[in-house]
């Protein structure tokens, strides 16, 4: 039960913390990226500018947010009643390092794709994807080797052949 | 509107319809009992695929998958009592126990005909309601279409995870992110930053798979690499003589597969209740109404019955607020509505009236594709079980390929495929930090139909008032209140 409500206190900690992101996010989306990336029309009805809508959910946005971190605030104040229940639900989430680390794994590894695929074209950056994360995943011996060549070959003339489009 | 109709079968009932049905189904299967994977990963995978086929023939093949991912679900749930989707968690009670007595493939066999019966119910359901509810939504103006979409945010936010405001926060999030690309009513771009892949706004190729599929693969490669998984669980041995699933068996379960059917196609017709509380309930009933309840959890055909009847059921009757209202109750109904607008379809009122032979030619397909299911599920039930021994480490890499391969084909884009891994990482800390993914995504997919909506309402009355005084839209509204105010603050969720 310990353990449980440590996560329930550190799933509040992290809401709060999303909270504040997502006002942040609210606030540069309302102050800066409304304002000089949709342009202003003039329009009789203020439904109809094109910056209205972006704006109204925009405010729902921050609003909600305000919300969340002050229920969590208040949750956070009164860690005793914090319900079993809750506890269990926060069991197997949460996000700390490990999916920090998991997150800028994916970056790089999204950024090396990309360029691999861009300038190599899809046969090698798929071939080192799949083997990769087949390694990763503890795959090992001819399996990887096999797998990692013959499936994105197989992939490739089954799209030529079939539906005449042609992978980069 | 016969005229509709028999225009409609007969664009149906042809070989190359019945051919994708086959692979839709068998698909829908394969990724239902595939370990990490689901129906709504084939769907988002496959539904750039369907860009090359008829609109007909393309949803035909994408209902397949999902009439074939929630029987395939079942599969792993009886055999290594761990359920394929959500909605198999229920079978697990008794198709598990059942599988432990040396009775594996009838457990299946139960589950299969099941299934198929609670589909065959709700899409009875479907094409006798989807016509009526049409008519009626021809009537809903802005203000009660805005107020109905407020109200489905509003449940999708509350049921579907485990909180309302993060549920109401992504909701809006995805709203927001729909807003990127051409204004439809001014014609000039919003937040496009110069990028010309972003004028027809942000792909949902790339957003479904990428928030969807790929984020939940992703996950679950880095479980697998931190803690490698051991050896494959053993099946149970089992003995032919006595899988035998007897007629008076079947008709023994009658009254479970009807209370079933009808619970699962009630909840279905409600936007976020979703397929699980379905197939819970739908037991929860049974055992109630059983004359041998002692024998629930222990290995009862009845059990079985009583949670793929449900859960089977939610997924016609989900169609309908999707064709007669263009809101989705579910996510695959959400995924559908992407299909129907790839093939220049728009789901709402107008669909009945103005590509109603398309519509009676999928309830059709719909009707093929359920004795279909029993045939091909049936047939196939030890290459099903083959599949479940197929190890993540090596089925999860290559689905990654394919999402790559599914979002680069309709759009020749590798900015797609960036947008998609971007989606992707978005998805994985949604899914961590427990925000529904499901609300992120019915935001983005309805999102537009709701700024059409407020737009007209406010050129019409100048002013939301509308949403308080007419006399549909102030109901929903209403409940919409009532919702938050009930839901936003107790502990206990519904579908807890």
């Amino acid at each position: 039960m310990d353990q449980q409500k440590n996560n329930a206190i550190k799933m509040i900690k992290l809401n709060i913390i999303t909270g504040g992101v997502l006002v942040i996010f609210g606030l540069l989306a309302f102050l800066w990226v409304i304002p000089n990336y949709i342009p202003e029309v003039e329009v009789e009805n203020i439904g109809l500018k094109p910056s209205f809508f972006p704006n109204v959910s925009v405010i729902f946005l921050i609003a909600l947010s305000v919300i969340l971190m002050a229920t969590n605030f208040l949750k956070l104040k009164r860690t005793d009643s914090i319900s079993e229940e809750e506890s269990e639900e926060n069991e197997i989430l949460g996000f700390g390092r490990i999916e920090i680390i998991n997150i800028l794994i994916m970056i790089l590894g999204t950024i090396i794709f990309i360029v691999l695929m861009k300038f190599t074209g899809f046969l090698p950056a798929s071939i080192l994807l799949i083997s990769i994360a087949m390694y990763l995943a503890g795959v090992r011996g001819y399996k990887l080797l096999l797998i990692s060549i013959f499936f994105p070959f197989a992939i490739k003339e089954i799209l030529w052949r079939t539906l005449e489009v042609m992978l980069p | 509107m016969f005229e509709q109709i028999i225009s409609g079968f007969g664009m149906a009932l042809t070989l190359y319809n019945m051919m994708f049905i086959i692979l839709g189904i068998s698909m829908g299967i394969v990724f239902g009992a595939l370990p990490g994977l689901s129906s709504i990963t084939g769907l988002t995978i496959m539904i750039p695929v369907t860009f090359y086929l008829s609109p007909v023939t393309a949803i035909a093949f994408l209902i397949g998958i999902t009439k074939g991912g929630t029987s395939g679900g079942a599969i792993p749930a009886i055999l290594i009592n761990a359920p394929g989707s959500s909605e198999a968690v229920a079978t697990t009670r008794d198709g598990y126990p059942l599988a432990q007595k040396g009775k594996p493939i009838k457990a299946m066999k139960m589950a299969l005909y099941s299934s198929v019966f609670g589909d065959c119910c709700s899409d009875v359901v479907l094409i006798l309601l989807a016509a009526p509810f049409a008519l009626i939504a021809l009537k809903f103006g802005p203000a009660e279409i805005t107020s109905l979409i407020i109200l489905a945010f509003t449940m999708i936010a509350a049921l579907s995870g485990h909180s309302l405001v993060k549920g109401l926060i992504v909701t809006t999030l995805g709203v927001f992110f729909a807003t990127i690309g051409i204004d439809p009513e001014n014609g000039v771009p919003r937040m496009t930053f110069g990028v010309v892949d972003l004028f027809d706004g942000i792909s949902l190729n790339a957003i479904a798979i990428g928030t969807l599929a790929l984020s939940s693969v992703i996950s679950q490669l880095f479980d697998i690499w931190r803690q490698p998984e051991g050896d494959m669980v053993n099946f149970p041995k089992f003995k032919k003589s006595e899988q035998v699933l007897t007629l008076k068996e079947f008709r023994s379960c009658l009254k479970t597969l009807f209370r079933s059917s009808y619970i699962g196609t009630f909840i279905g017709m409600l936007p976020g209740l979703g397929v699980t509380l379905a197939a819970f309930l739908g037991y929860a009933a049974a055992k109630k109404a059983s004359k041998n309840p002692e024998k629930f959890g222990k290995g009862s055909l009845e059990g079985i019955a009583a949670c793929e009847a449900a859960n089977s059921a939610v997924g016609g009757a989900n169609l309908i607020p999707t064709i007669a209202l263009g809101i989705p109750g579910n996510l695959a109904a959400a995924l559908l509505i992407g299909a129907f607008m790839i093939h220049g379809i728009t789901p709402g009122p107008f669909m009945m009236e103005e590509n109603g032979d398309i519509i009676y030619a999928l309830f059709a397909s719909m009707l093929m594709a359920n004795l279909v299911h029993a045939f091909i599920g049936r047939l196939g039930i030890p290459i099903w079980v083959k599949v479940l021994r197929a190890p993540k480490g090596i089925i999860l890499p290559l689905v990654i390929v394919l999402c790559v391969v599914g979002v680069y084909l309709p759009s020749s884009s590798i900015f797609e495929v960036g947008l998609m891994f971007l989606f992707m990482a978005a998805g994985y800390i949604m899914r961590k930090m427990s925000y529904s993914l499901v609300s992120f995504f019915m935001g983005f997919m309805i999102g537009p139909m709701l700024e059409h909506s407020l737009r007209q309402t406010l050129m019409l009355y100048g002013n939301l008032s509308a949403l308080f005084t007419r006399p549909v839209a102030l109901p929903f509204m209403l409940i919409t209140l009532f919702l938050i105010l009930r839901i936003g603050f107790q502990k206990k969720k519904l579908n807890g």
